[in-house]
């Protein structure tokens, strides 16, 4: 009988001591359970606990946060988060645009078992919610990506290891997110993270980072502040260690929505922020330095290029597929990417079907990509910053099949960074905060645009909707943004244009009085339209909004009005 | 209230010195910050029996010139959540490598001593909420830690493998 082995892709294993860290993590979780349901702890400290184990209590049920770090996973894995879905949930998951997965259907008395489950191929949940240094996010295409410098990963992984049960930044004033990019292409939205790091080479070739920090989304949105412009890789902990002693030292306590760095930042000034945290670098004791080195070099050796094939860049029968066939070239063009290799292709699968939930994936879908990870791409996944997956090494010969399959499961939606592929928070159809439904929203939205020839006129366009202020669905940075808001006991739908969480990122601008839920999905296309009546040739949404700013969308919203 | 210092409850020889209490002739004292100034103008050269204690809100930096003085600092929890106190008692013990006694004192929890130890802190403050055996089981709930230079008491680190084992920068990019 044959029995079908996964390839095990090139990323970070768990060595002993990960294994027995984590285990130990899991039995420690199980046994604060145990007392939150006897009642030797209060529910009120019970909930940093769970929280710090990615447990937290929604509308319903429980949710759960499985951590996928930097969004980098094995088909093993993957098939897992399938059973679980199966097992524990209701035959689903959700990609989180923290490049995790969230099981909103989850049993309190389940969730050890659960861990258990994860710990037995080298997952968990250590840090994805709490206030806590959460997991680090990077680039979706990192190790693939035509234009990246070099692989962010192994720093990825470093911090994630120095970062696990921190014993001093536990409990910080507030949730902590760290984001790496190692391409000038800035997929990670560095600049609103906690803090970005940014990878330069000097004219040596060496690896420097650019530290940011003070970005960030929530009820406070801001763009972070270069407080480093080059910092040696050998010194990139003692400084996150500085960074993090002077906010856990000084950041606001006193106010929940004033405690993340950013309000620190801007209160401080960045000079004086910038200051404290090197005169902090400087006092610490720098011994660890080459420690951090050492493992540094005992990552990367994890995250080895795989055994790339030499193949021809040109593929004939891809070329004549895309003259032939509409379908297959508007694919090409939105859901794939270049790859640093020539013969390779970055292949997105998109989980935004017209009228479908955004980042919603069954079992059966995971186990799909998982299976197609298996045969096409090195037994490797990502999860997205968009919520989608990505199967980072795909042969270009074996697009046509990749294609193929991802259609049979729904999966091939060509809408990959156009406005189909919108992000969207749980909203009020599962979230405890939120103040307004954002899935039905999108659901409209998405329908309304179902033809994917009209999206691939639009062009490039970044939907973004929230369902409360707290902005998980990132409508600050969204080309257009959606924000949903409560007006005495209805819903109201607020329309922001011009953010971008790129490189060249930007804070979105509100339009104007915001819209019945009935009327949201028109004045969105009514914007859309104005983009197309006004652009110039070869103009991309941003760039006409940033080109003309706001009055042409105000006049045609609200002229008639 | 108990004391726990390496696993075991002790007697509490410290006395916090109230508002008005004078510090004249007296010993075993732990001051409040905010009078540490007038109470060392007093205190003679190389006497011992001083202690500080620290609110969470302020600088430790400005300790750092008097750390010497004292046998004990006292750190304050408000609420086991506010953990301020951690890089505090790192500060002190770390940067500043004051080798007197540390102890947290107000809200925190059994699931917080392994940290508490690691940061720095070898002297807790305790209600009777909570049973010797329910702190010292905590002490290494996870028995190993991934910040080599903050593990304490016998936590596992990752152990290294051979000097050169690892090539320079192996594969990447």
């Amino acid at each position: 009988m044959n029995v079908h082995v996964s390839p095990e892709p090139n990323m970070y294993r768990y060595d002993e001591f990960d294994r027995s860290f984590v285990d130990a993590r899991v039995a420690q979780f199980r046994d604060q359970v145990a007392r939150r349901l006897d009642g030797t702890i209060t529910e009120d400290e019970f909930k940093p606990m769970r929280l710090m184990n990615g447990l937290y209590h929604q509308l319903h049920a429980y949710m759960l946060r499985v951590a996928v770090p930097y969004g980098t996973m094995s088909s093993r894995q993957l098939n897992v988060l399938a059973d679980i879905a199966d097992k524990y949930d209701r035959g689903y998951g959700h990609w989180t645009t923290r490049q995790n997965i969230q099981y909103n259907w989850i049993k309190l008395e389940d969730t050890a078992d659960i861990l258990d489950r994860l710990a037995g191929v080298e997952m968990h949940a250590i840090q994805t919610s709490g206030n806590c240094i959460r997991n680090t996010t990077t680039d979706a295409y990192a190790g693939a990506a035509a234009d990246e410098l070099a692989d962010p990963r192994p720093v990825c992984e470093l911090i994630r290891q120095w970062s696990s049960l921190h014993p001093e930044f536990t409990y910080l004033p507030r949730k902590f997110k760290i984001a790496v990019t190692g391409s000038p292409n800035d997929r990670a939205a560095v600049r609103v993270h906690d803090i970005g790091l940014r990878m330069h080479l000097n004219e040596q070739g060496e690896r420097g980072w650019e530290v940011l920090v003070g970005g960030g989304q929530g009820r406070t949105p801001m763009v972070a502040v270069t407080v480093r412009d080059w910092l040696a890789e050998a010194d990139l902990l003692p400084y996150l260690t500085a960074v993090m002693r002077v906010y856990n030292l000084i950041g606001r306590r006193d106010n929940k929505y004033k405690a993340r760095i950013k309000i620190l930042v801007h209160e401080m000034g960045a000079e004086a922020f910038s200051a404290a945290v090197e005169k902090e670098f400087a006092d610490a004791q720098m011994e660890t330095v080459e420690v951090d080195a050492r493992e540094l070099a005992r990552i990367s050796s994890y995250f080895a290029a795989p055994a790339w094939e030499t193949l021809a860049a040109f593929v004939p029968e891809i070329e004549e597929k895309k003259l032939a066939d509409r379908e297959f070239r508007q694919w090409l063009a939105a859901n794939t990417a270049a790859h640093k290799v020539p013969g390779y292709t970055i292949v997105n699968a998109s989980f935004k079907p017209a009228g479908g939930i955004p980042g919603d994936a069954t079992s059966g879908q995971m186990r799909a990509v998982a299976a197609l990870a298996d045969k096409y791409s090195f037994g490797e996944v990502r999860v997205t910053h968009a919520q989608n997956l990505t199967l980072p090494h795909v042969r270009t010969s074996d697009l046509i099949e990749v294609w193929g399959e991802l259609n049979s499961q729904g999966l091939a939606e060509a809408n990959i960074g156009l406005i189909g592929d919108i992000i969207s928070c749980p909203g009020l159809d599962y979230c405890a905060l939120a103040t307004a439904r954002s899935i039905p929203v999108a659901q409209e939205i998405s329908t309304r645009f179902a033809d994917i020839k009209r999206q691939h006129d639009v062009g490039p366009l970044k939907l973004n909707i929230s369902g409360c202020i707290n902005a998980c669905g990132h409508h600050h940075v969204g080309h257009i943004g959606i924000l949903g808001v409560d007006k005495k006991g209805k819903e109201f739908y607020q329309i922001t244009l011009g953010g971008s969480s790129a490189e060249n990122a930007s804070i979105g601008k509100i339009l104007g009085p915001g819209f019945g839920a009935d009327e949201i999905a028109g004045a969105v296309e009514t914007v859309v339209d104005t983009y197309l009546n006004v652009r110039e040739q070869g103009e991309e949404f941003l760039q006409t909004y940033r080109h003309l700013g706001a009055a042409p969308f105000k006049e045609a919203l609200y002229a008639s009005h | 209230m108990p004391v726990i210092e390496n696993n075991r409850i002790v007697e509490d020889v410290w006395t916090h010195l109230e508002d008005r209490d004078s510090a004249r002739d007296r010993s075993m004292i732990i001051v409040p910050l905010a009078r540490l100034q007038e109470v060392l103008a007093d205190w003679p050269a190389g006497h011992r029996g001083l202690g500080v204690d620290v609110p969470n809100d302020v600088d430790v930096d400005q300790l750092t010139p008097h750390l010497a003085r004292f046998d004990i600092v006292t750190l304050n929890f408000p609420g086991f959540a506010d953990g301020r106190a951690f890089s505090q008692a790192r500060s002190i013990r770390h940067t500043d490598h004051y080798g007197g006694t540390i102890r947290a004192r107000g809200s925190f929890l059994p699931d917080q001593y392994g940290f508490l130890l690691q940061s720095g802190v070898d002297s807790f403050e305790v209600s009777d909420r909570f049973a010797l055996e329910e702190w010292i089981r905590h002490a290494d709930a996870v028995p190993a830690t991934y910040q080599r230079d903050y593990a304490t008491g016998g936590l596992a680190t990752r152990p290294f493998a051979e000097a050169g084992a690892w090539p320079e920068q192996p594969h990447y990019g």
